[in-house]
């Protein structure tokens, strides 16, 4: 498989000793790769190094075979870049930010950025600084897609989109994959990076701590579990991937991950009188997974 | 919508504002005009003050042109710090304050070269303190002319022009400070300070004449309205001094911008 987009221990260190303390991965054409980490662990400052817009204090990094540093307006002209907090001219409409950056690009077709405006519904003829959160979100997407670029590059890009609009961008990233784009995209929200992703990288405290499918991602994938009995409850200690067991008052608390099974014929056997199953926070993924306190 | 457009259109409403205040300074100026023309007053206080204060206020213009000489004292002399007050804040901004509200994010995220775009701000800027000057110096021949004076037409353009060379050389000045600040506060401080104190320096060593050399180590120095207004002669030293002054500050703030993280 080509490498669309490599990191060879990257680093971009900054005086108080964070930042991304060398990092390697590849990943190939037409993949959607997920950035993991939690706010703080390096994800933007790695966008940004590959970008140019930061320089790498050490290692090296290439988009589609060009050299980051090197030969950055090249890497930027095949990559579409979402910032994670997009800060565009409030003076300007959406529509003159696209031909702007349409015309530093040098493209005259717009029949893509009108699909993908229709799309998103985007407002592309009002003042940004008339623009909702959601909507300046919607007009930064597309002008990180608008070209067509080999690699995106997607900085939290479903922060502050609405679910339907999420549903419609998610769609729209599939489709781009299946043309055979690379997508490089970065979150803290774990269930999102497993809907998208073919693989995940997680990152934390500016190292690269596990890279895997997300099939992989789903199969250690931890539930958190608290339980409420009247009296005595079973002992779940016994059941196969229970971790961080806890028992209060009749009220038990833990996290497995894994096959269920036995979990639930335990359940049939002795029903509480409460259950409530929910997704863990990205933390305790990282304690469980990844050793130490949460950072 | 271009890049270029996109400098000159940020700094619109500075633009503005500020022409606005100085052609009003100018008019305000050049109404008390008519009334110099036939006083001997100032020429007589000129006359009581030390030689060397009378001559670092155009005390040889005032003697033989009153109006030019009034002129000097009330306004041209100030021209070229009020501009450069409006540029370095615009230097400031066009690159700190983008910095710092992390605009070029958008920008460097499309595949332009950092000289580029601090080239074509810079441009925007120098379109706007030109067109600054050329509004200045027609008002202020316009003023003259409606209060029935004979302007110095070409006098008052070399004025302007010898102005505005000060006047980029300060700004290229300021964008570097800009490009090189830590954020956009000290980079407004650095384009005031770039702008006022070479003006004070400037103002002390025309005052103190032992050793007028020092003049033209800092850009005010090459600024000298009187000589214009009486001799008419293209400042070509000003020109060669201060362009090349101009480039290289410019080079310092691509070097500068160029290293910087954005």
């Amino acid at each position: 498989m080509t490498s669309a987009i490599a990191a060879e221990n990257l680093q971009k260190v900054y005086g108080n000793g964070r930042g991304v303390l060398g990092i390697d991965f590849r990943i190939g054409e037409g993949e959607i790769f997920g950035f993991l980490g939690p706010n703080g662990a390096g994800k933007t400052t790695t966008i940004r190094s590959l970008l140019g817009l930061t320089h790498p204090t050490g290692g090296r990094a290439s988009i589609v075979g060009r050299d980051v540093v090197r030969d950055s307006v090249e890497v930027r002209r095949v990559t579409g870049y979402l910032p994670g907090d997009p800060a565009l001219y409030d003076n300007m409409t959406g529509r003159q930010h696209l031909e702007l950056a349409l015309q530093l690009r040098g493209i005259r077709e717009r029949g893509r950025a009108q699909a993908i405006a229709k799309r998103l519904d985007i407002e592309l003829d009002r003042k940004i600084r008339q623009l909702s959160r959601g909507n300046r979100q919607k007009v930064a997407i597309l002008l990180a897609m608008a070209h067509d670029p080999q690699v995106l590059l997607l900085d939290e890009p479903t922060s502050g989109l609405d679910p339907l609009v999420q549903d419609a961008f998610r769609d729209l990233l599939r489709e781009e994959r299946g043309r055979g784009k690379t997508i490089f995209f970065s979150s803290h929200v774990l269930p999102e990076v497993e809907a998208l992703s073919d693989r995940v990288g997680i990152i934390r405290d500016g190292r690269l701590v596990a890279v895997d499918t997300v099939e992989a991602l789903r199969r250690s994938r931890l539930k958190a579990v608290q339980l409420r009995y009247e009296g005595d409850p079973p002992d779940f200690a016994r059941v196969a991937g229970v971790r961080g067991l806890e028992v209060k008052n009749g009220t038990v608390t833990f996290h497995i991950a894994g096959d269920t099974a036995a979990l639930f014929r335990l359940l049939a056997e002795r029903p509480p009188l409460d259950i409530a199953i929910v997704e863990p926070s990205l933390e305790e993924v990282f304690r469980t997974y990844y050793g130490g306190g949460a950072s | 919508m271009t890049l270029y457009r996109m400098a000159l259109r940020q700094q619109l409403v500075s633009w503005l504002v500020w022409t606005i205040v100085v052609v009003l300074g100018v008019a305000t100026v050049v109404s008390a005009a008519p009334a110099v023309a036939d006083s001997r007053t100032l020429s007589q206080l000129l006359g009581s003050l030390p030689a060397s204060l009378r001559a670092a206020m155009g005390g040889a213009l005032m003697a033989k042109r009153p109006v030019e000489g009034y002129l000097y004292v009330k306004i041209l002399m100030y021209l070229p710090l009020l501009i450069a007050i409006f540029s370095g804040f615009q230097a400031s901004s066009l690159l700190a304050r983008e910095m710092d509200h992390r605009r070029f994010d958008f920008l460097l995220g499309l595949p332009v070269t950092r000289r580029r775009l601090l080239l074509v701000r810079l441009s925007g800027l120098i379109t706007a303190q030109a067109a600054m000057w050329l509004v200045t110096v027609l008002a202020l021949i316009l003023f003259l002319g409606q209060d029935g004076l004979r302007p110095d037409v070409a006098g008052y353009a070399l004025v302007g022009y010898s102005g505005f060379l000060v006047t980029l050389t300060t700004a290229t000045g300021a964008l570097w400070a800009s490009a090189a600040a830590r954020d956009y506060p000290a980079a407004a401080r650095y384009g005031l300070g770039i702008a006022a104190i070479p003006f004070v320096y400037d103002l002390a060593v025309r005052i103190a004449t032992a050793a007028p050399g020092w003049r033209y180590i800092l850009p005010y120095g090459y600024y000298d309205p009187p000589h214009l207004l009486l001799t008419h002669a293209f400042p070509w030293l000003s020109t060669l001094v201060l362009l090349a002054a101009s480039a290289l500050l410019t080079y310092g703030a691509v070097r500068a911008f160029e290293r910087r993280e954005v």
